[in-house]
Parts: C-alpha cells; sequence; structure tokens
C-alpha cells in the first residue's frame, strides 16, 4: 500500500486510500527527530505499507537554522568571496542596522583554484595537476563534510568541474558540481544553489538513511519543491531539490482538486500560523527559479509559492504615529497567540476569538480549549491606544492581516497581468477558512473551494504527485536560429532519458516538456516560455501580458533551455467518506461591520452532498473552522468540498 | 478607524510604486537599470508632494520632491502627457537619469502625479557611458529641459528622434524609455482603480492622514535630539582637474520639533564634475533623516517626513550647483559626502544611531568604443555601527545598486574580471569594526576608454569615538610589466590586454578597541 506523509511544523499528516476511499491520520511533529512522529502515524495503517511519499522539512529546517554540514566551497581564483559578496547591495535602504544574510559557509573554507573558461567555453588558463593535489592535501589537513565547486563560466564546459571532482572523490564525501546542479550563467545564483545543495546533502542523507533503516522493505519517494517526488538515492545528491517540498505538495493537491469541478484558474491560499503562502496556477502549475531561501539564491525550478509573514499568530501593535500593524513578528505555534494559556501576545487568532469566528471549545476537535479571556486581555492594551472598543480593535487587527495576504494575492495575479475574477480560491491551512471570503471580496474573486481535508492538504497533494525532474542548460541562441535551437534541444532530450533510465524508470512511462528561457536581447530577465512550434510569437505574447508592449525590431535569444521529465501518476479514484454528525446547528454571535449578528453554526459532518446554504454561517471541521460571510452562497459539493459562490 | 485605515492604504499606495518598478525592471535593457536596479518609482498628489515610493535608490527618492517642485508650475497639465527631463538644474541629478513625469486625471480633474526616474547606459557627449570628468554640463552629455515625450496622447517623433541619434545605442535607450513608459501606464491604470473603489475624495483625506502620521512620526525621532547646534566638515579629495580639498560644512540645529540643517558655508562650485544639484543634496539629508526614523520603526515614506527639516543651501556652492557647472559625479560622489558630513554633525545628537563614515564613494567605473557603452559601480566597507561591526562588500547609503554578475558582463562586452573579492583589513578597527572594501580587477579585450570616478582615496572614511579610519581606496593601472597609480578622477584609453585594478575604501571603526 502507498501512504503519503507531509511532516509541518506542528503536524505530521499521512493520507492513504482504501478502497477508493481517502483515510487521513494526523499525530504531534516531533522536530527534533522527525522520524519519530513518521513511525507513530504509520502504526495507524492497517495494511503492510509498500511505497512511503513523503513532504520533508528537513532540508529547510537544516538551513533556516544553519544546521547544515561543514563544507569546502572550490571557485576560480579570484573569487573566493563569491557567497560573501553577492549581490553587492543590502537588503534594507533606510536601516544604518541592516544585516547581511547569516553565512553558511566558513570563510576559511572557501579555496580558489588557478584556472578560467572565458565567455565562449574556451580553456584560456587550463587547470594545473599540481593545483588539485595541493587542495587536495589541504583538504585533507581541514577536513570538512561535503564540497561545493562553482568555476567562473563553467555552465559552458563543465571539464574543470569534472577534473576537481575526479581526484577530490578520493576524500569520500559528497561533491555537488555547479555544471550539474544548474548549468546556467549568473554566478553567484550558481554558486549559492550549488553550495546549498553541498550543505543539505549530509543532513538529508544521514535522515533518510535513518529512516530507511527503520522502513527497510518500503519504496522511499521524497516530495521535491518542483511538486514531484524522486526517489531517496537522487534526492541525497540534489538535497537542495527537497526545499519547499510540503507547501509544494499543498499547491499541487489543490490543482487536483479543482480539476475535478472542471477548472484550471486557481489561485491557492494557504494560510498557517507565522506565514501565508499564495500561488496562481493557469492551467498548469507555475515555478520560479528566483527562489530565494532565507537570504540566498536557490535558483532551481521551484513551484512558485509567493509567502507574506501574515499568520494566525501574527502579533498585532500600535506603532510610534499612531498607526495599526500586524507582523510579521509571530508567536508561533510556541508559545502561540494569547489564547493558547502560554503568552499575552494579541494575534489575529485572538482577534478571531473575540469576533466569535472561532469557537473556544471547538478547536482541534475540542481537544484544545481555547481561553478567551486571556485575548481580550491582549488586545485590551491596542484599545485603549486606538481608542476603539476590543470588538472594533479585533476587526481592525483582521482587516490589517487582510491588506497584507490581499496584497500578496495582487501581487501574483494583478501584477502580472493576471485577472482574479477568472479565477477560483482554492483555501487550505488550518486558519485560511476565516478569512477566505474578506479576501475573495477585496479582489473580486467569484468563487472559494475548500477541501474537507483542508487542515492536512499536503499529504493530499503528496499522494497524487508523479515523479518529476529538471534538466536545464544556458545555450544563448539567437531564437530565429531554429536548427542549433532543435540539435540542443535534442541533445538535452537523450541526456535527460538516460539520466531518467540509469534512476530505474522505463522510458515508455515517462514524458517530457520543454521550455525555453527567452528574452530581447539585452534585457536582464527571461520569460519561461512552453515550447511549441510558435515559440517566438508565444514569447512576445507573453512579454506583452506582463508588461505591456513588444519590440518588433528586436533581436530575441533564447537564454536557458529547460526539459521536465515526468513519469506516470496513480490512479486519482479518490472519495471522502461520511463521518458521523457531531453536533446539531446551534445560534452563535459573531462580531462584523455591522456589529454583532446571530449566525448559525453548521458541522460540517452533518452536510450532504449537494445541499445549498447562505452566509452568514460558521463552519466547523476538527481543524478548519469557515466563516462564511453575507452574500456568500455554500454549495456542498462532491466529496463534501465547500464550494462558495460570491453573489 | 483611522489607525486602521493608515496602514490598509499605506499599502495599496507604496504597492502601486513598487509594481511600476517590477514592471520597469524586467522588461528595460540597460544593465543599470536591469540588473543593477539603478532606478526608483513614486506618487505625488496634485499638489505636488509625495504620497509614497517604493524602496529604490536613495539618491533618486529624495530628489523628487526637487523635481515635482521644479517642473509643476512649468506645465498646463492634460490628460495623455508624459513630460521627460534630466535637467539636473531643475530637480534632476545627473544626466543619465532620465525622468518621466506622467500626470494622473480622474473624472476630468488632476488628481496624482507619477515619477519614474533611471539611468540610462549613455546619454550622449565626450565619453561612452555619460559619466565622465568634464567642466561644463554640455560635454557630459544631452540635457533635456523638461518637454513633452507624449502630449495629449501624440508620441513627439520629433524630439525623440532627434535626441537619440545622438547616442551610442539608439535601439537601447529606445527599449529602455519604452519599459519606463509601461512603468508608469501600469501605475496610473492602478491608481484609477483605486479611485474608482474608494472615491477621490476619500483617498485624498487619507493621503493627507498618512502625511500627517509620518510627520508625527519624524518629530518623535527630532525630540530625541538634545536642542543645540552641532557643526561637522568633510571634504571631497578633489574635482578631478586640480589637487585641491573641496571642504564640506554644515551646521545642525535643532528646536521645537524641527531640525535646520545649514550648508551655507561649504565651497563654491568647481571646475571639475564634483558640483552637487541642489536636489541631491536633499535626497542626501532626506536619506540620513529616513534612516534615523527607522530606529523607531516602519513609517511610510511621503511629503511628512520632510516637513520637519528645513534644507539651507547657497546657490553656486558645491551643495547648489548652477548651470554650466558639470554634475556627473555630485550625484555620485558628493552625495556621500554630504552623508559623511551630517552624520558627522549628528554624531554627538544620536549618539547611539549614527555609524562612523562609510566607503563614501560609489567607485564608478565607465568603459566603452565605438561598439559598446558599459557603466558600474563597485561597493565597498560600511561604517562600524554602535555595536556592531560594518558590513563588508555593499553599496552604502545613497545607493544600492546590485553588481553586473560577471559572466553576463563577459558574455555581453569585451572585458574579462579577474579578480573580486574583499579587501581584507580594510576597515578601520575599533570596538566595532568598519567592513571591509572590495577589489575589481577588469583586463580589456579591445582598446576602450575608461572613466573612474572615486573619492576617499586622499581622504579616508572616519572613525567614531576612538574607532580608526577604514583604509582609502587604490585604482591602479597595469600596461605589460608597469604598474601605473591612477588618480581618483580619471579619463583614459586603455589597450588590449591592460588591467585596472579598482580597491575600494573601508569603512571607519566605531569606539576604541579593546
Amino acid at each position: 500500500m502507498k501512504v503519503a506523509i507531509d511532516t509541518g511544523g506542528t503536524f505530521t499528516d499521512l493520507l492513504y486510500l482504501e478502497d477508493g476511499f481517502l483515510k487521513p491520520e494526523k499525530v504531534f511533529s516531533t522536530p527534533k527527530d522527525p522520524s519519530q512522529a513518521i513511525l507513530e502515524v504509520l502504526s495507524y495503517v492497517p495494511e503492510r505499507l509498500t511505497t512511503l511519499v513523503h513532504g520533508s522539512t528537513v532540508g529547510t529546517n537544516a538551513f533556516l537554522e544553519r544546521k547544515g554540514a561543514e563544507i569546502a566551497f572550490i571557485t576560480t581564483y579570484g573569487f573566493e568571496d563569491l557567497l560573501f559578496i553577492g549581490r553587492q547591495a543590502r537588503p534594507k535602504l533606510y536601516d544604518f542596522f541592516v544585516e547581511k544574510p547569516r553565512p553558511f559557509v566558513k570563510e576559511k573554507n572557501c579555496y580558489g583554484v588557478k584556472e578560467r573558461i572565458d565567455a565562449k567555453g574556451k580553456i584560456i588558463k587550463p587547470l594545473r595537476k599540481v593545483s588539485i593535489e595541493r587542495l587536495l592535501k589541504i583538504l585533507k589537513e581541514n577536513p570538512v563534510e561535503a564540497i561545493a565547486i562553482c568555476l567562473i563560466n563553467s555552465y559552458l564546459n563543465p571539464f574543470h568541474e569534472k577534473k576537481l571532482k575526479e581526484v577530490l572523490s578520493r576524500l569520500k564525501i559528497p561533491i555537488s558540481l555547479s555544471s550539474e546542479v544548474l548549468p546556467e550563467f549568473r554566478e553567484f545564483e550558481r554558486a549559492s544553489t550549488t553550495a546549498i545543495n553541498a550543505y543539505l546533502s549530509p543532513v538529508m542523507s544521514k535522515y533518510l538513511k535513518k529512516l530507511k533503516k527503520k522502513l527497510p522493505e518500503v519504496n522511499l519517494y521524497i516530495q521535491q519543491s518542483n511538486g514531484g517526488w524522486m526517489a531517496v538515492e537522487e534526492v541525497e545528491r540534489f538535497s537542495s531539490h527537497t526545499v519547499l517540498s510540503g507547501p509544494a505538495g499543498g499547491v499541487s493537491g489543490a490543482f487536483i482538486l479543482a480539476k475535478t469541478f472542471g477548472i484550471s484558474k486557481i489561485i491557492t491560499f494557504d494560510m498557517g500560523g507565522t506565514s501565508t503562502d499564495v500561488c496562481l496556477i493557469d492551467g498548469r502549475i507555475p515555478f520560479t527559479k528566483e527562489y530565494n531561501l532565507d537570504g540566498f539564491p536557490l535558483s532551481i525550478p521551484v513551484i512558485d509559492i509567493h509567502t507574506v509573514g501574515a499568520g494566525g499568530g501574527s502579533i498585532a501593535y500600535v506603532d510610534v504615529g499612531g498607526a495599526l500593524k500586524v507582523g510579521p513578528e509571530s508567536a508561533g505555534a510556541d508559545p502561540g497567540p494569547a489564547c493558547y494559556g502560554k503568552s499575552l501576545f494579541p494575534t489575529v487568532t485572538d482577534a478571531n476569538l473575540i469576533l466569535g469566528r472561532l469557537l473556544p471549545d471547538a478547536f482541534l476537535g475540542g481537544k484544545y480549549k481555547l481561553q478567551k479571556e486571556r485575548s481580550l486581555k491582549a488586545l485590551s492594551s491596542i484599545s485603549k491606544k486606538l481608542g476603539l472598543s476590543i470588538e472594533e480593535t479585533a476587526l481592525g487587527v483582521i482587516k490589517v492581516a487582510n491588506t497584507v495576504m490581499g496584497r500578496a494575492l495582487r501581487r501574483i495575479s494583478i501584477e502580472r497581468g493576471y485577472d482574479p475574477k477568472e479565477f477560483a480560491l482554492v483555501c487550505f491551512g488550518g486558519a485560511g477558512g476565516l478569512h477566505a471570503c474578506s479576501l475573495a471580496k477585496e479582489l473580486e474573486i467569484k468563487e472559494i473551494i475548500i477541501p474537507k481535508l483542508a487542515g492536512g492538504f499536503s499529504a493530499f497533494g503528496l499522494l497524487f504527485s508523479p515523479p518529476l525532474k529538471d534538466f536545464s542548460q544556458t545555450v544563448w541562441i539567437e531564437a530565429k536560429e531554429k536548427e542549433k535551437l532543435l540539435e540542443y534541444i535534442n541533445w538535452l532530450q537523450k541526456s535527460a532519458y538516460s539520466h531518467m533510465e540509469k534512476l530505474g524508470f522505463k522510458k515508455e512511462t515517462l514524458s517530457h516538456e520543454i521550455f525555453l528561457d527567452m528574452r530581447y536581447k539585452g534585457q536582464g530577465f527571461e520569460l519561461t516560455i512552453p515550447y511549441f512550434h510558435s515559440y517566438i510569437e508565444e514569447f512576445e505574447r507573453e512579454h506583452e501580458k506582463q508588461f505591456g508592449y513588444k519590440v518588433k525590431q528586436f533581436p530575441i535569444e533564447v537564454v536557458t533551455l529547460r526539459i521536465r521529465i515526468r513519469g506516470k501518476t496513480d490512479n486519482t479514484n479518490w472519495k471522502i467518506e461520511k463521518k458521523r454528525e457531531k453536533f446539531s446547528s446551534f445560534q452563535t454571535r459573531v462580531f462584523t461591520e455591522k456589529g454583532w449578528i446571530e449566525v448559525p453554526v453548521i458541522d460540517w459532518d452533518s452536510l450532504k452532498i449537494g445541499e445549498n446554504f447562505k452566509g452568514p454561517a460558521l463552519v466547523l471541521e476538527d481543524f478548519t473552522t469557515v466563516w462564511v460571510e453575507e452574500n456568500f452562497m455554500v454549495e456542498v459539493a462532491e466529496n463534501y468540498t465547500l464550494r462558495i459562490f460570491r453573489k | 478607524m483611522k489607525a486602521i485605515e493608515l496602514e490598509i492604504f499605506n499599502n495599496l499606495f507604496s504597492a502601486i510604486a513598487e509594481e511600476m518598478g517590477i514592471v520597469l525592471r524586467r522588461s528595460s535593457f540597460s544593465p543599470n537599470i536591469r540588473e543593477r536596479c539603478d532606478f526608483s518609482c513614486a506618487i505625488f498628489d496634485e499638489k505636488g508632494e509625495l504620497v509614497s515610493q517604493a524602496s529604490h535608490i536613495p539618491v533618486h527618492l529624495g530628489a523628487m520632491p526637487e523635481t515635482m517642485k521644479s517642473i509643476l508650475p512649468l506645465f498646463n497639465w492634460k490628460e495623455g502627457d508624459v513630460i521627460i527631463t534630466n535637467d539636473p538644474f531643475s530637480g534632476g541629478t545627473h544626466l543619465p537619469d532620465i525622468t518621466l513625469i506622467k500626470p494622473v486625471f480622474f473624472e476630468n480633474s488632476l488628481s496624482f502625479f507619477l515619477v519614474v526616474r533611471a539611468h540610462h547606459a549613455d546619454v550622449g557627449g565626450k565619453y561612452a557611458g555619460s559619466m565622465a570628468v568634464a567642466t561644463h554640463i554640455e560635454e557630459e552629455g544631452i540635457l533635456i529641459k523638461p518637454t513633452y515625450l507624449i502630449k495629449g496622447r501624440t508620441f513627439q517623433i520629433s524630439f525623440f528622434e532627434n535626441f537619440i541619434k545622438n547616442l551610442r545605442n539608439p535601439l537601447e535607450r529606445e527599449g529602455d524609455l519604452k519599459a519606463q513608459i509601461a512603468s508608469i501606464i501600469r501605475g496610473e491604470k492602478r491608481l484609477i482603480e483605486l479611485c474608482k473603489k474608494y472615491g477621490l475624495s476619500k483617498l485624498k483625506a487619507i493621503i493627507e492622514e498618512l502625511k500627517s502620521y509620518s510627520q508625527r512620526a519624524m518629530e518623535k525621532l527630532l525630540e530625541k535630539a538634545p536642542k543645540g547646534e552641532y557643526y561637522f566638515t568633510d571634504y571631497l579629495d578633489d574635482d578631478g582637474l586640480e589637487e585641491l580639498d573641496i571642504p564640506i560644512k554644515v551646521k545642525v540645529t535643532f528646536k521645537n520639533k524641527k531640525v535646520i540643517v545649514d550648508f551655507s558655508e561649504s565651497a563654491s562650485q568647481v571646475k571639475g564634475c564634483v558640483n552637487a544639484p541642489k536636489a541631491v543634496t536633499h535626497s542626501a539629508v532626506y536619506y540620513v533623516f529616513l534612516s534615523l526614523l527607522n530606529t523607531l520603526g516602519e513609517y511610510p515614506i511621503n511629503e511628512g517626513c520632510f516637513r520637519p527639516i528645513e534644507i539651507i543651501t547657497k546657490p553656486g556652492t558645491v551643495v547648489s550647483a548652477t548651470y554650466p557647472s558639470a554634475v556627473a559625479a555630485g550625484n555620485v560622489e558628493t552625495s556621500q559626502r554630504i552623508v559623511d558630513t551630517l552624520l558627522g554633525a549628528l554624531s554627538e545628537a544620536f549618539k547611539d544611531f549614527v555609524p562612523s563614515a562609510s566607503c563614501g564613494t560609489m567607485n564608478n567605473i565607465a568603459m566603452g568604443n565605438e561598439a559598446f557603452a558599459y557603466y558600474e559601480t563597485i561597493g565597498g566597507g560600511m561604517g562600524a555601527r554602535p555595536g556592531k561591526d560594518g558590513l563588508s562588500g555593499v553599496h552604502t547609503h545613497m545607493t544600492n545598486t546590485l553588481n553586473t554578475p560577471v559572466e553576463a558582463l563577459e558574455h555581453d562586452y569585451p572585458v574579462r574580471i579577474e579578480r573580486y573579492s574583499l579587501r581584507k583589513n580594510s576597515g578601520g578597527k575599533g570596538k566595532y569594526r568598519g567592513g571591509n572594501g572590495l577589489i575589481r580587477e577588469y583586463i580589456f579585450l579591445e582598446p576602450c576608454t575608461v572613466t573612474i570616478l572615486s573619492e576617499r582615496r586622499k581622504h579616508s572614511p572616519y572613525g567614531l569615538f576612538g574607532g580608526k579610519a577604514g583604509k582609502r581606496g587604490k585604482n591602479i593601472l597595469i600596461k605589460g610589466k608597469e604598474k601605473i597609480y591612477l588618480p581618483g578622477k580619471v579619463n583614459l584609453k586603455v589597450d588590449k590586454n591592460d588591467r585596472i585594478i579598482i580597491k575600494t575604501p573601508g569603512g571607519g571603526g566605531w569606539g576604541k578597541e579593546e
């Protein structure tokens, strides 16, 4: 049997199919050793486990906490400080006390070797054997756990990097080559990505070995940041690809769900405790190559998820000028919002509790009682400063938080030339259901989709995601040189397929997509265009859509080629079981712009497919509460999914 | 609900300014704009007062209010107009910074102005890159007095063709200007959406609230300074023509929630190109106070921040240059020294907040021949802060442009970079150390002309409270086996395989080393 497990900050979620029905399980995460929670949650699975698709935060967390391996960074002589200089800019402008991102490589472990390749890929200074031997000796005397190698212009010619690897592999530690991890131009971005890869490899490898040992008979697959999984052996080599693996699962899941309703244009909205992730899908899951991991570029294809620092735990305060602010400081899961009983931080969750939108006795299925009196105490100092009633203050906190999230939604839609009116908002994660209607109003979104499994949705995406691997190469070709382009495409395709076959995939089970990174010659940013016969027109159309103009007489160049290889996805037939009703509907009071109003509280498990009802209403499930505002209409769709329409 | 609306609308306005920046950056052609982000976008109200700006380049942003002030009365504003200018003597900075201004009408009334300023790779003049050691503004490039680029939706083709035909890379200029236009059109679209949603009169009221909100915050900051007068003098190395120290003097007076910053005693304008237009001086002063304000929290940057700040300059001085003086380096170099001078004066009043001198120069290098023109700047060491070492290898104060990736540079131009590294031990010692400067070494693969505009080659970046000064910068030319030390500001011709090494200054230390 196949199961999917997503390890999140607070919960570890498991999901599997039994007789076509989805079965979820949930336990608290064990951040010190995530495998503990995995084994615990696996004990609920009745059948013998054969395959596990795992979304892991081990890599991301190791980086955020700078607990990766001690690595050596090797580059061309004269560029040893590459990772410290970065793009030479400071992260904030009007701030005398600004800091650079915290480094993850030690200065003393950065080495330069004498060699040079020019901008055409020609070797103009050969790498001498003595230089490599000398380096080997130094590294023997100053041992490290992994090595990253990134030489200038090696994306055009990997010869020197390979030579270095050949000799240094005598050290028997993992070596990441920039020409393998990311054969694309821009040395800092490539170096940073390669170094992150080397930094995470030993950590990931250790974790996966441990997991394998505990689950010896199981095929273990790891979800990657591109939304597909890869086998453990490949992930150990390309550990940087596991960053954002959980959130990527959520986005793929949202897309799968939306497609069951025939909808392919969606905006995903995943609101958690400290931050909110949003992603716009226009018929295809978008990816970015400009992802920034805690200050360092990670330029592999990552699902284009935009994150803002507003979540249920975001702290509200009044600044010196008298404005109400929310976040980015967060109370997190521990100590958590004031109502959790451990802190007095006035948070978004506290505001929702005060407004009656969260019910103190129904949180996490009633296992955890929220303390409303603490919320009132926490918000009272703000309400005094603003001269507003406590309810108005709470409403203000929600509005400001919504502004921050609304801005994130605008950024991925309107600012990129998409009209939110054409998209459905797919909302998951614990807290999103309380804010979805407001955001839909703000952006004039017509439909909201909330899955029954909103609380553990990433696992849903994992369960149905395909094996996926991305290949790329910077080529610098004039777009009109079609023959040359085809030659390159053929070559990259061949090498991609042979790589997949080496990993044990059968050619006939694989399919692929080709993308071109194109720009007007002279521009500094490329647009990624799916490769069709009419790729030039396609580029012009996209350029006009995003920037409002095209330039007729300008030459266009293809900078980088990309190939994405996809394996087969398992059967996606699934159903959600009808659960027993827990309570019958009752009335509660919710505070809105109009003051306190009477609102029915509905048990999600009592709803029947095909049923309709009007807002205002609160819909409750163990791990989610949905606040349906006035002028919204709910339709209970297949699998008890809520489709909420704005009037 | 005022407190809530402040935050909501501040977000809405700054999102528009930021979106304008994204459109410009992603679709422009000059490496200066696309890779180095040397541009800025802002929204003004119909009175010409700053409403919101995106965090781009400080030296532009502080200058734009001056631009608006001088241009507003010049035109009878009509829907569909776009004005173009780069005139340093009407609120501009230096010639390569081309500014577009578009009035935004809602329901037939003039409601906003959108301004976008970007540093173009070349605007003509004697030397490629239009950043040379010159003595007259006309030698530095083409001066565009404020004029119509688009008048009532009609593109002014004859003006435009006349302008670009004298430039080194007209197609690239055209692409960049198109990107600038795309950016203001996007801004206009968003502003009109906002007007439709909330109504103009509500927006106007909120804007006034936002201004007084920022004003209150700035006043809170100024109240923290002990009342009285504070003085400081710092020096520019030279004007690129003669060996002479050029003093910049400031007197700062705090009284009644206000500050008066008086530069009247600074040197008269000079022959070389280090003269700063008044707008640049305003930029530098605003930058310093906005950075100090940041120690109290994040506040919207708008007209309100500037109200409690009075700036006095004397026309015809190096901090308030008049036509026809050369100004290319006023924007990039003198602006940095104005910041150093003002910070020196404030170091007693705001002892816990003021850093020692940073590298104090943008280390500008422009190169080119008939086939190409390229310009870049190099970061240096940041001055040590009270409680923290200075950062190494970054741009400080009035600029924050990114470097051009070596691989992009080598792919596009006949230049190779042999070395790009931190300059070890160049930061001043102290309880907290100044940051280290950078070393960048160029090999030219074709003959070309090169201009270097740099500072702190003679006067080092100062330390504070017993901290040592940072190391001075060095410019070196290697011709075969010969090593030649170059002056701080120089135009020269280089041959194939010549090398230039730029070593940038470190930051000053803070406090006595223990």
